[in-house]
């Protein structure tokens, strides 16, 4: 289990990373509901976590992206698991907030006339005999 | 459960197991095939919850070793920057492929006498031919006839999944540069077909298929299979052939799902464990007579493995894409298939589309290349990646190597105290010019798509998806493992079916070309039921 400080920092370091928007009417990444998911996520890989929260709080801003690309690696990775599916940040994104099954997706079938300049050129298939 | 003789056991319910195994049960044998998984459950595949792409990082990942399911057995392949991924249950790896479904070609059979290099094989595409058109229909395969890039013998039994608009995109960019593209062949149903629902775009082909649409074999062949009267023992995890003082196998020891050690007989053994588990099973049927593994006279059980080395280049657009939406493979292009005495690398690659991310992948790929800012900027920066980015690979003919191989790790071991296998694999040098050259290519695409940032990356690193060579297929016993038809040279009732017996890798996804032989296999089995063993 995380500890309480490591909770704080985690809390702190999603909120950096994706923070609130008005202007696309999102919470951040530190809104209570998503950070209840990302300490489950977090407690699953909890060294490697307990690791870059150590990293991170030497650093405390937003340069550790840059500074530690690996231990920032284990933090964005649970992060984004867990905000992009929040169902109000698919929403302002233009998607229902379900999971793939079982309504799935409609697709354009395309333009299969595209294939007349490949089948103009004829066989290309390397002969053996 | 029946006590009677097995004529026929098979070990792995997987591509080549369930196509050998529904082939066979019109002889009327007793056959009986094991696996050490279950049958999946799809209302468990990842599509189906929220997390869905969170579950492919741990409990679902494409790899034994992370995601540890008591059917896994691990793999060490510390020596090996391409790692195994597969899918051990019923249905293999067709559980978790993405259904891409081209064939060898007829130059792949030919490679010493056409480039002069690897081998020939022992048998060709004719040869091959009835049975790619059996297993179409058993799998199911959606595409359109008249691929300029392949002889004119292919039916697809439905219409193409849709281009969307990364394939047409692609189509457009394929165009502007005058290459070949085509519409993949899929398995993968676009309408109802033998029972099956039809595709609906959910676009996670790679962690199961939760529809039902995509033809692994747990839900073309086996439930035919099973009908007609095979027996599929799952959970069953074989340790050993066992052969007796004739050097003819006489059966296998296997563990049951509480860990028990059985024995069962059989007349015939057949190998369909794939080109990592099946040489690791000969390797551990040592005995007197076999001191080195079972087959293993050429010394060549576990050598010449090949991978394929993919490589993998992403374009960001500046409009909506399909995202992940859609299975996963719309288009391929065999313009760069065949060697090109003018590049500094012999043989050639497939390109794949393989569509683009759903959003938390596109978030860590825009924390990969630095593209997606913390803070303020983060947003917007998302929004230009958010159904914006289109994925395309290539697949690059992995030439047969000795160095590259399978063995049994000297220490470590599985769950019921199996040696694991142990890969050791570096890629060569012709590989490494493909690699680079395909990612070059596609990044002409893509430009020519209209892509305003391209990516590109290679190898793949967990891509060991395509396991093959390892019980080469040949005549002569002292340079292969199994002859022209899958039987062991040493060991006259025991067969291999699966990927270990190519003897060349081809350049593109190979389960049409395993499927194929395996049914051709039986076949020659049929036909020679009388003097199977002479
Ligand atoms: C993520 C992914 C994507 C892929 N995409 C494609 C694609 O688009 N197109 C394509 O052509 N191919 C694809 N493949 C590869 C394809 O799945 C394999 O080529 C094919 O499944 C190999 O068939 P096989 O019969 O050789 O072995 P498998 O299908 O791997 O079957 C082997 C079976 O043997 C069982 N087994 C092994 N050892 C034992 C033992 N000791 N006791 C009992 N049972 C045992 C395993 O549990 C397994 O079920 C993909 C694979 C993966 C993992
Ligand atoms: S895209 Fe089609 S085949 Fe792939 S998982 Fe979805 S329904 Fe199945």
């Amino acid at each position: 289990m995380l500890s309480e400080a490591e909770i704080e920092t985690l809390t702190g370091v999603a909120g950096l990373m994706i923070p609130a928007s008005e202007a696309h009417g999102v919470p951040g990444a530190d809104d209570s509901a998503i950070m209840s998911e990302i300490i489950v996520s977090a407690e699953r890989t909890e060294d490697a976590v307990r690791n870059a929260l150590a990293a991170f709080a030497e650093v405390g801003d937003s340069s550790f992206q840059q500074s530690h690309p690996d231990e920032a690696a284990v933090l964005q990775t649970i992060v984004a698991s867990c905000y992009y599916r929040d169902a109000r940040v698919l929403v302002s994104l233009g998607r229902k907030p379900q999971p793939p099954f079982p309504e799935g997706h409609e697709m354009e079938e395309g333009d299969f006339s595209l294939l007349d300049p490949v089948r103009a050129r004829g066989e290309i298939w390397r002969k053996v005999d | 459960m029946k006590t009677d003789p097995i004529d026929v056991l098979i070990v792995g319910a997987g591509a080549s197991g369930a196509a050998v195994a529904w082939s066979l049960a019109d002889t009327k044998m007793r056959i009986v095939c094991m696996d050490q998984g279950g049958t999946p459950d799809p209302t468990q595949f990842p599509a189906n919850f929220m997390d869905w792409e969170e579950r492919r990082n741990g409990p679902d990942h494409i790899s034994p070793n992370i995601r540890k399911a008591p059917s896994d057995y691990p793999i060490n392949d510390d020596g090996s920057p391409i790692k195994v991924v597969n899918y051990n249950g019923v249905g293999g790896g067709t559980v978790l492929f993405a259904g891409h479904f081209p064939r060898l070609h007829p130059s792949d059979f030919k490679v010493k006498t056409l480039d002069g290099v690897a081998d020939d094989w022992p048998i060709d595409y004719q040869t091959l031919e009835p049975f790619f058109a059996i297993n179409d229909r058993m799998m199911g395969v959606s595409g359109l006839p008249g691929d300029t890039a392949y002889p004119a013998d292919r039916n697809n039994q439905m219409p193409p999944v849709p281009l969307g608009k990364s394939g047409e995109a692609l189509a457009k960019g394929f165009n502007k540069l005058g290459w070949h593209w085509w519409p993949s062949d899929v398995a993968i149903a676009t309408q109802p077909y033998d029972g099956r629902a039809q595709c609906i775009n959910l676009g996670a082909c790679l962690w199961g298929c939760a529809q039902g649409a995509k033809g692994s074999t747990d839900v073309t062949y086996w439930p035919h299979a099973k009908r007609a009267g095979v027996e599929l023992w799952e959970h069953c995890r074989v340790s050993q052939i066992l052969v007796g003082d004739d050097g003819m196998a006489e059966g296998v020891l296997y563990f049951d799902k509480d860990g028990v050690e059985h024995k069962a007989e059989a007349h015939v053994v057949i190998m369909a464990a794939n080109g990592v588990g099946t040489p690791r099973l000969l390797l551990t049927s040592t005995s007197k007579q076999f001191p080195d593994g079972l087959a293993n006279s050429s010394g060549l059980v576990g050598r010449n493995l090949m991978f394929h080395p993919y490589s993998f280049t992403e374009g960001v657009f500046d409009y909506p894409v399909d995202g992940a939406r859609g299975p996963l493979k719309s288009i391929w292009s065999h313009e760069f298939y065949e060697t090109d005495l003018d590049r500094d690398f012999v043989r050639g690659y497939m390109f794949e589309a393989a569509r683009g991310r759903p959003p938390v992948n596109a978030a860590l790929a825009g924390y990969e290349w630095g593209t997606l800012p913390w803070g303020e900027g983060h947003h917007d920066a998302f929004r230009k990646l958010n159904d914006r980015i289109m994925a395309f690979c290539a697949i690059c003919e992995d030439l047969p190597e000795l160095h590259n191989r399978v063995t049994l790790d000297p220490d470590q071991t599985d769950a019921n105290g199996i040696p694991v296998p142990k890969v050791d694999y570096t890629l060569s040098e012709n590989s490494k010019k493909m690699l680079e050259h395909s990612a070059a290519r596609a990044t002409d695409i893509l430009n020519a798509a209209g892509a305003t940032e391209v990516h590109a990356g290679y190898p793949i690193v967990y891509a060991g998806w395509h396991l093959l060579g390892t019980a080469k297929m040949g005549l002569d016993p002292e340079t292969s493992v199994v002859n022209d038809w899958g039987r062991s040279h040493d060991v006259k009732n025991l067969f291999i079916v699966d990927g270990s017996v190519f003897v060349t890798s081809g350049g593109l996804n190979p389960t049409s070309t395993i499927q194929a032989n395996a049914l051709y296999v039986a076949d020659q089995m049929k036909r020679r039921l009388a003097n199977l063993f002479d």
